[in-house]
């Protein structure tokens, strides 16, 4: 859930990165702290095994700057994407704000990604959210290797609800940052269309 | 209960905070929610990452819970970690505002004795908050959504053009 602190003109949103093993999720969070200059962002941490695969998650905070006078923060997240660790997957999903999913594209990879969005829906709902009313971008990543389906069959097979979609390459930095643009975006208008002042409610002081 | 405004009740999680610190000598305090979201904290500076803690504090307290329900226990109790020179607290208390935590970092000054009855009193002073309203807001939504393209292309025009 968005918090919007009033009183330091703070808004902090969580966005997940979720997607089969071995997708990208924590490569896009990789190249995003690699770009993003340092003082918009905050110390990227991983929990991973000693084959580093992640175990628990990957965080990275990054400041977007201001808007309305708030000072915009993301804190983004990816989930452990191998099968076993559902448990685990299912708490980072908590509060979420936005979801990116992170397919591989590459043709032996479509059970994994066709399951790991189911689960991703399964997972939603066990925490009362329907995944139609939450904003979810889809990225295809790994674009730039060989025998990869193309767009138009993943879009076919996962993208039935008409999301955002990018094809990406993550490790190369290609299309990450849209990628990340388009499910702030979608954050942000969700959040914006919740934001009524009430009458007789004075702005706080900044 | 009366509802208030958020920053009014930021603004109250800072006393009794500050009051947990100074009766019972810890070096760091944190309240968060259950997101990981920082509402009132003390002690943090440049050498320690605030956020960070908090995201990871989160992550045990989530884990915590679901081990608990998993083996049938409704929920644990507070976490204690015994370092060499520092020792770690973790806190939860259910409140209006959703479950919270609060992190605290403690060295030979205090005790987890002394650290343990004074989060029983944090707690029930915290409870004596009114409940706060998170869905007022003192910013348009028309002007938000409107400066929301420019502030965004602004942040990603020199990541994704560079």
């Amino acid at each position: 859930m968005s918090l919007v602190n009033y009183a330091t003109r703070e808004i902090t949103c969580k966005i997940v990165y979720y997607g089969p093993g071995r997708s990208g999720k924590t490569t896009n969070l990789q190249y995003i702290h690699s770009r993003v200059p340092r003082d918009r962002k905050g110390e990227m941490v991983s929990l991973a095994t000693e084959a580093d695969r992640t175990l628990f998650f990957d965080f990275l905070p990054i400041d977007l700057g201001k808007i309305s006078g708030f000072t915009t923060r993301f804190q983004l997240y990816t989930v452990p994407g191998q099968v076993y660790y559902n448990a685990t997957r299912k708490l980072v999903l908590q509060g979420a704000d936005g979801v990116v999913f992170v397919a591989d594209s590459q043709k032996s990879q479509l059970d994994s990604d066709i399951e790991s969005f189911s689960n991703l829906q399964k997972n939603l709902l066990e925490h009362g959210i329907d995944i139609r009313h939450i904003p979810v971008v889809i990225q295809y990543n790994k674009r730039d290797l060989p025998n990869v389906f193309s767009i138009e069959q993943l879009e076919e097979e996962l993208n039935f609800r008409n999301v955002p979609s990018y094809p990406a390459s993550a490790l190369m930095g290609e299309g990450v940052f849209d990628t990340l643009r388009s499910v702030a975006e979608g954050v942000l208008k969700r959040l914006a269309s919740k934001l009524e002042m009430p009458a007789g409610v004075e702005p706080s002081r900044s | 209960m009366d509802r208030v405004d958020l920053a009014q009740i930021q603004d109250a999680f800072a006393v009794p905070l500050e009051g947990f610190v100074r009766e019972t000598g810890v070096r760091l305090a944190v309240l968060i929610n259950r997101s990981g979201q920082v509402l009132a904290q003390h002690g943090f500076d440049k050498l320690f990452d605030l956020v960070g803690v908090a995201s990871l504090a989160a992550g045990i307290n989530a884990s915590s819970r679901a081990l608990a329900s998993q083996l049938g226990e409704e929920e644990f109790e507070h976490l204690h970690h015994a370092g060499r020179e520092r020792q770690l607290f973790l806190g939860h208390f259910d409140s209006a505002a959703g479950q919270l935590m609060l992190i605290t970092v403690f060295d030979e000054r205090s005790s987890i004795g002394l650290v343990r009855v004074f989060f029983e009193e944090f707690v029930a002073r915290l409870l004596e908050l009114p409940a706060m309203d998170v869905a007022r807001t003192s910013v348009g939504a028309g002007d938000f959504e409107a400066e929301l393209e420019e502030s965004l292309d602004r942040f990603f025009q020199d990541l994704i053009g560079g």
